[in-house]
This record gives structure tokens, C-alpha cells and sequence, in this order.
């Protein structure tokens, strides 16, 4: 094997690994690391990037399905607002200050990273019994314990009126989509934060569908190099999402907020005018 | 809240059959690329991607089937999704065009 599609397996095999865990997918580690890394054409990288975060969701959603771990009730809501949020974002692309809205964006996601950080946990009340009769309430098996959890869900209207922003902001930022649902189901709308990762997974694979088809259409995806990039996210999505069910939640906090302050600097430093 | 749960099984096995097709498909392409036979592995290559970019479809689809009894209003979000993140695309080709 040629050594780019080599080193292009093995970094997708840590991408996806983190991207399964973390809940964000593996883009915002996989592209960098293609195109500042390895050389690989900018466009070329995002499109094979897609191909990865696809690769990711689909397998790491299977195992957090059969492990009772995904609200699709609440994933496929805040899909529906995130998807038109994008075509929004289609419309307003031209009217925008992309370096300004990066730049809030990156100060947004610091307040947030540390809300998370420092916050109390945003469980609300927790027995079996008590469960009210919204349909976004739910119940999960914490796998490190083998305990019962149950979780009501709050602010459903706002979240879903900010994941219209987040569709919005990945088309007009090229961000990922994690980045904004784990926040938003987490610290807004009091999913746990295991569910809140294991859910935006599953959000991920339908939005970077949509977008990779765009670049297939296009002809920007190199298939040897996404050869690499998709078996090395299979194989490290399946690592990763058998590392979720070991870390408690805590450590999945700590991951994701380590994931949004090195956005948020991504996003300060485009701002800047000196990031990607 | 109902206690009963809808099933996963259908589309969990949808997601895990479409992510490991493709990247069978795509392994095999690279291997006959690295062999020298690029034509063969560029198509097989392209229908690896093909068979990727369907899988979250496959995988709304199985959610629809596997909703529709229990919970028919979330069932008919996954046919939602679809068709936005179909819009979507057809707005966004559009565009570009």
C-alpha cells in the first residue's frame, strides 16, 4: 500500500475512534490532519472527511441502537430543523460576514465548553415513576452500571429553534453538525450527556450524506484515498463506540469539551484570518 | 410515555450491512489500484461511495418501518427528514450549477 493511503487509515482510525466517543463525528480532526498533514487537496480532504463522518455514524449508531443508547424521537426532530437551518444558511450566504460569524461562534462555544465544564449536571428528575408525559422523556440503561435512567427533556422549542442556527451555521462555516447538537441536547435541553452523543451520531450520518453528495456529484472524492479513510473510520468507530460504553460521563463531558475549545480556536483564529 | 419500546433491530442491521458493504467494496478498490488495475477499481471504488451515501437513507427508511406502529408521528420525521435533506441537496446542486 501506497504510504498517503496508508497514514490516511491509521489517522482516520484515531478520527474515528474520538469522532464515535465524542459525538462529533471525526471531521474536525480528520481534515486537518489530511489536508495540513498530508498534503491533501483542501476539497478533496473535506469530501473524503464526509465519506469518514458517514462511515462513523452508520457503524457506532448500530452498536448505541442495539444498546438502547439513541433517542431517534428526539434526533430525527432536530434533524428536520438542522436540515432546513442548511438551506436558510444556502439563502444567507451571501448577506453574511462569515469571519464575524465565526468569530461569535468561537465565543458561544467557549461559554458553552465551559458552562459544561463547571455547570451542574443538567439531569433532571430521575426516578422511573416520575417521569412526566412529554414524549422526548426517556429512559436508558447506563451501561457502566447496569442502573435504569431516566431523563426529562426541557426547552425542547428552543433547541430545536437552535439547531435551525446550527444548520445554518454548518453551510455557511462548513462546520459539523456534533459540535452544535451535543451542546444544545445537553446543556439546553438536559439530555445526559452519554445520550446526547450517542443521538448526534445518529443525526450525523443523514446531514454528511447530503453534503457528500455534493462532492461525489462534483467528482472530489478520490476513491483510494476514500478506500482508506472509510475502512480506517469503520474499524475505529467500532473501537470507539465500545470505548463510550466504558468511560463514564464525566470523561465524555471532559472529551467534548476539549473538542469545543480546540473549535472554538479554529473558529477564532479564521476569524483572525489565519485559520482554514 | 409508553413503556414499550420500538424495535432497533431492523435498523441497526440496515447501518451495519451498508457500512461494512462499503467498506469491503472500498478496500477492494484500493487493493486493485495498489495491483495496477485502475479501471476496475475506480468502478468499484465509486460504488463503495454509492453504497455509503445510501446507508443513512437505508437506515431513515428502517426507522420509518420500525416506528410506524408504536410511534407513527416520529415514524413520519424520518419520511420529514428525507425529503428536506433531499430539497436540500437539489437546492444546493442547483446552486452550484
Amino acid at each position: 500500500m501506497i504510504p498517503l493511503e496508508l497514514l490516511a487509515l491509521l489517522a482516520a482510525l484515531g478520527a474515528g475512534m474520538f469522532g464515535a466517543v465524542a459525538g462529533v463525528g471525526g471531521g474536525i480532526i480528520l481534515v486537518p490532519l489530511l489536508s495540513v498533514g498530508l498534503g491533501v487537496p483542501l476539497h478533496n480532504a473535506i469530501a473524503v472527511s464526509l465519506l469518514g463522518v458517514i462511515a462513523v455514524s452508520t457503524t457506532a449508531t448500530a452498536n448505541y441502537l442495539e444498546a438502547g443508547l439513541v433517542s431517534r424521537r428526539i434526533g430525527l426532530t432536530l434533524l428536520v430543523s438542522t436540515a432546513l437551518g442548511g438551506i436558510i444558511g444556502g439563502f444567507v450566504a451571501g448577506f453574511v460576514d462569515a469571519r464575524l460569524l465565526a468569530a461569535l461562534f468561537g465565543i458561544v462555544l467557549i461559554a458553552v465548553a465551559l458552562r459544561m465544564l463547571f455547570g451542574r449536571e443538567p439531569l433532571e428528575p430521575a426516578t422511573v415513576d416520575d417521569l412526566g408525559p412529554l414524549e422526548f422523556d426517556a429512559i436508558y440503561v447506563e451501561p457502566r452500571t447496569g442502573e435504569e435512567v431516566a431523563y426529562r427533556v426541557r426547552n425542547f422549542g428552543i433547541g430545536s429553534v437552535v439547531s435551525i442556527f446550527a444548520g445554518m451555521l454548518s453551510g455557511l462555516l462548513g462546520i459539523g453538525g456534533g459540535v452544535v447538537n451535543v451542546p444544545t441536547m445537553n446543556s439546553l435541553m438536559g439530555v445526559p450527556i452519554r445520550v446526547a452523543t450517542t443521538t448526534s451520531t445518529y443525526m450525523l450520518g443523514a446531514t454528511a450524506a447530503a453534503s457528500a453528495v455534493l462532492y461525489f456529484s462534483r467528482g472530489e472524492v478520490e476513491a483510494a484515498l476514500a478506500g482508506a479513510v472509510v475502512v480506517g473510520s469503520v474499524v475505529g468507530a467500532s473501537v470507539g463506540a465500545r470505548l463510550h460504553h466504558l468511560l463514564p460521563q464525566r470523561a465524555l463531558t471532559l472529551i467534548f469539551v476539549g473538542v469545543a475549545a480546540f473549535f472554538a480556536l479554529q473558529m477564532l483564529l479564521r476569524a483572525m484570518g489565519s485559520g482554514a | 410515555m409508553s413503556a414499550q419500546r420500538p424495535p432497533v433491530r431492523l435498523t441497526a442491521r440496515a447501518l451495519t450491512l451498508g457500512s461494512l458493504t462499503a467498506a469491503a467494496l472500498l478496500a477492494l478498490g484500493l487493493a486493485l489500484g495498489v495491483a495496477g488495475q485502475t479501471g476496475i477499481a475506480s468502478l468499484i471504488g465509486n460504488i463503495g461511495v454509492a453504497v455509503l451515501l445510501a446507508t443513512p437513507v437505508a437506515g431513515l427508511l428502517a426507522t420509518w418501518s420500525e416506528l410506524r406502529a408504536l410511534r407513527p408521528t416520529h415514524a413520519w420525521l424520518a419520511v420529514a427528514v428525507l425529503a428536506v435533506l433531499t430539497l436540500a441537496t437539489i437546492v444546493a446542486l442547483a446552486a452550484r450549477a
